[in-house]
């Protein structure tokens, strides 16, 4: 190598160099200003703050969003202190005024989640690229609430997961911009199993039909758990494809295989059809191992239940909140939705409405709209008045703790929404686990 | 046993549903050259018409609900029972039955709408163009029963006497294999809808006219027979066969707006292993696709080759295509 190629290559090494860090330092300059410019993602400068409404309105689902998106419409009514203020003026402690949120005007744009991951992420990020959404909320599949999850922590903004209940949610997919108010898996195994066994024996042989995909899979091991905990024997776990339609060849081998329980770890369409069709092969009606055979759906939906007409009598199931509970909180919610809508409000839009109202009481706690404040405000909040009786965020995993409700179908219904009874309301402390068991990190707060 | 015979039972009666589709799918392709993706959407129009039949009989007076004190709430009455009372309940729990006589002039009506207002358009165009519209044409049609009917499932009764499940293992002397009553007068009614299809085709003038214009459209046209009048029909009797089956179905199946694209599908497959434009193969491959299902979901072959239930279906059609093309009773 010559002399001129060795200076040549010291200085070409040497350029380069240089070369990388004044291109590193000009690259990074806009993103420095961007961030002085705007302290975290959407920062509300108007005199409006928005938030986003990501629904499922369209799809199998379509009914359970326009429900939910009801509830937000309300909620965003009384956060900007019209109509009678509903859970306003339950909720305890609170720091909500009625005039927004921080003195903003509380503004909202929508999505269709279409109860697709793709296309709920879509809509997730075109709210808010584009319309500048501080928080997104809604939902009614886990598969999506996960999805969406994750794709706020990323954008920096907080994620209100409306209807899911797979333990992943905040669990080992768990993020430290999403919260969840509804109940999981496991609490519903381990609220259900004690009503189970005290209703029908330690002595039972259980067969698992499951749905396949996330929300099933937890849904069905959390409630084996509990029930083999308490004496009960697991006869067969058997999956089925999502929207299958036609469960016949799943129920006929359930008639000689000795089982005399039936859990069907099923929701929404799945349920309808599973059940009916279970009770049309009279399964309800057989004697199995000497004992009565019954069925078991584990996770309850009030709008659900209508579709299976007379099938749901007298099955057992758990909830997060139906409208019939007579606190302070719920009555105010349900006569708000009422006068407003003309009928009660699904558990689907309790939550929802919750979810709004918190969120924009850890603003006000908080003092900013930054996430970082509010996640800071949220962790750890614990609060009445909202219908479940004393409920806490735990701050480990972003996991609402409160009291379960058993629910049966009610034999004689006195309307057309009157179709559940609560059996039992399981308290909060037999329903808590340690969160470590899940897995999962929350990760950092990035705003 | 009795767990074999059950799967033979379950499987005869899946196959029903997926033959009476399939044959209607079959006899529209056969006479007037028309993929038909708007099939499915026929089966849900039925399936709606039972919903309908139903929502009229069971139209209610609205009276106060005292049990709701949140709000003001109110109770639905139907008018049939206030006026007729027993007389009433009978006449809307049997709004299946009445919904079968109701949906045959409904559902020959929109077939031919459906025929003459769009299909008959494409009939020179090539298949990709007749898929693209009537599916289009399908999604339209689904999307104008949510606007009317919401997503949810809407649960549609069987007379209460036929609502629950009977021992048939006794009539085989095997008692305590019991199976719902409804799901053994589906599979006989589409057998008889079946049969009557055929006598048709094969018995009337009028199903001459059609099985020659199917074979040979030309020279029945140089006869001075008007074919495509009579194809026109076909496609109405398509539309009434579709209809029935989902009419029939919605006992089983609480139906919802999407509930013919789920069957679309698989009757598609049926069809093709039948052999396109047979309808015989058609009929055969419902009931062969049917029972193969049902014995495919059967725990003991499901523990040696777990999820083959979901793919048996396609593992089938995959097979019978690559050792016959045209399907098991195609022609060449």
């Amino acid at each position: 190598m010559s002399d001129d190629d060795k200076k040549f290559g010291t200085l070409s090494r040497r350029g380069f160099l240089k070369a990388s860090i004044a291109t590193a330092a000009v690259g990074a300059a806009p993103t420095i200003l961007i961030r002085n410019a705007h302290a975290f993602v959407n920062e509300p400068k108007g005199a409006t703050v928005t938030l986003g409404f990501n629904v499922p309105q369209t799809g199998a689902y379509a009914d359970e969003g326009a429900d939910e998106l009801r509830a937000f419409k309300l909620a965003v009514k009384h956060l900007n202190g019209e109509g009678d203020g509903g859970m306003l003026n339950t909720m305890k402690p609170s720091s909500l005024k009625g005039n927004g949120i921080l003195g903003k005007k509380v503004a909202y744009v929508t999505g269709d989640t279409q109860t697709k991951s793709d296309a709920a992420r879509a809509s997730a990020k075109r709210m808010i690229e584009k319309d500048g959404a501080l928080m997104i909320s809604g939902g009614s599949s886990s598969g999506v609430a996960i999805a969406v999850q994750s794709l706020c922590q990323e954008a920096g903004v907080i994620f209100m997961a409306g209807l899911t209940h797979s333990n992943d949610t905040t669990g080992k997919d768990k993020r430290k911009h999403g919260f969840r108010h509804f109940f999981n898996a496991y609490m519903s195994g381990q609220a259900l199993a004690p009503v189970l066994a005290e209703e029908y024996g330690k002595d039972r042989k259980a067969y698992h039909l499951t749905a396949d995909y996330t929300w099933g899979w937890t849904q069905e091991e959390s409630i084996k758990n509990a029930t083999e905990a308490l004496g009960w024997k697991t006869v067969a776990t058997v999956r089925t494809p999502l929207g299958a339609g036609d469960f016949s060849q799943y129920i006929t081998p359930v008639l000689n295989s000795g089982a005399d329980v039936l859990i069907l770890n099923h929701y929404g369409k799945d349920m309808v059809n599973s059940l009916t069709q279970a009770v049309q092969f009279g399964l309800r009606d057989k004697m199995v191992n000497g004992k009565q055979f019954q069925i078991v759906v584990p996770l309850f939906s009030r709008l659900m239940a209508q579709g299976a007409g007379d099938a749901i009598k007298g099955i057992y199931g758990s909830t997060n909140w139906n409208w019939s509970l007579t606190d302070e909180g719920s009555k105010a919610f349900v006569a708000s939705f009422g006068k407003e809508y003309g009928f009660p409000p699904s558990q689907a839009a309790h939550t929802c409405y919750v979810q709004t109202l918190l969120y924009a009481n850890a603003c006000e706690m908080a003092g900013t709209f930054n996430p970082c404040g509010v996640i800071e405000a949220l962790e750890g909040f614990k609060f009445d008045g909202m219908g479940n009786g004393p409920t806490e965020y735990r701050a480990a995993d972003h996991q609402c703790f409160k009291d379960v409700l058993v629910v049966r179908g009610k034999e004689k219904p006195s309307s057309q929404f009157d179709l559940l009874e609560v059996a039992k309301v399981v308290p909060r402390s037999q329903v808590e686990y340690d969160p470590s068991i899940f897995g999962g990190e929350l990760g950092q707060c990035n705003a | 046993m009795e767990a074999i015979l059950l799967q033979i039972l379950n499987g005869l009666d899946k196959g029903g549903a997926y033959a009476l589709i399939a044959l209607g799918l079959s006899l529209v392709f056969g006479t007037l050259g028309v993929v038909n993706f708007a099939h499915g959407a026929l089966f849900m129009l039925g399936a709606f018409v039972a919903v309908s039949v139903q929502e009229l009989l069971t139209i209610s007076m609205r009276v106060r609900d005292p049990s709701i004190t949140f709000f003001e709430a109110y109770k639905e009455v139907p008018y049939l029972e206030v006026w007729w009372g027993d007389v009433g309940r009978t006449v809307i729990e049997y709004s299946v039955p009445i919904s079968v006589l109701i949906a045959i002039p409904v559902m020959l009506l929109i077939g031919l709408v459906m025929e003459r207002g769009l299909i008959r358009y494409f009939y020179k165009r090539d298949h990709a163009d007749q898929i693209l519209v009537t599916f289009g044409l399908a999604i339209v049609l689904q999307e104008i029963v949510k606007s009317f009917y919401g997503a949810n499932p809407i649960p549609v009764s069987a007379p209460e006497a036929v609502a629950t499940s009977v021992d048939i293992g006794a009539v085989f002397g095997i008692p305590g294999i019991t199976y719902p009553w409804w799901r053994l007068i589906y599979l006989l009614f589409s057998l008889l809808v079946i049969g009557g299809v055929f006598a048709f085709l094969q018995f009337t003038t009028f199903g001459m006219v059609v099985r020659a214009g199917m074979h040979d459209r030309e020279t029945v046209s140089l006869l001075g027979i008007n074919i495509q009048k009579r194809f026109t029909i076909v496609f109405g009797l398509a539309a009434v066969v579709a209809g029935l089956a989902g009419v029939m179905y919605t006992p089983i199946l609480s139906p919802d707006y999407h509930m013919g694209m789920d069957f679309l599908v698989l009757s598609f497959v049926v069809v093709v292993v039948g052999g396109m434009g047979s309808l015989p193969g058609a009929v055969a491959a419902g009931f062969l696709l049917g029972i193969l299902q049902s014995f495919f979901a059967m725990n003991e072959i499901k523990s040696i080759l777990p999820g083959i239930d979901q793919i048996i279906i396609y593992l089938v059609a995959v097979i019978i295509l690559l050792v016959r093309p045209r399907g098991l009773m195609g022609k060449d």
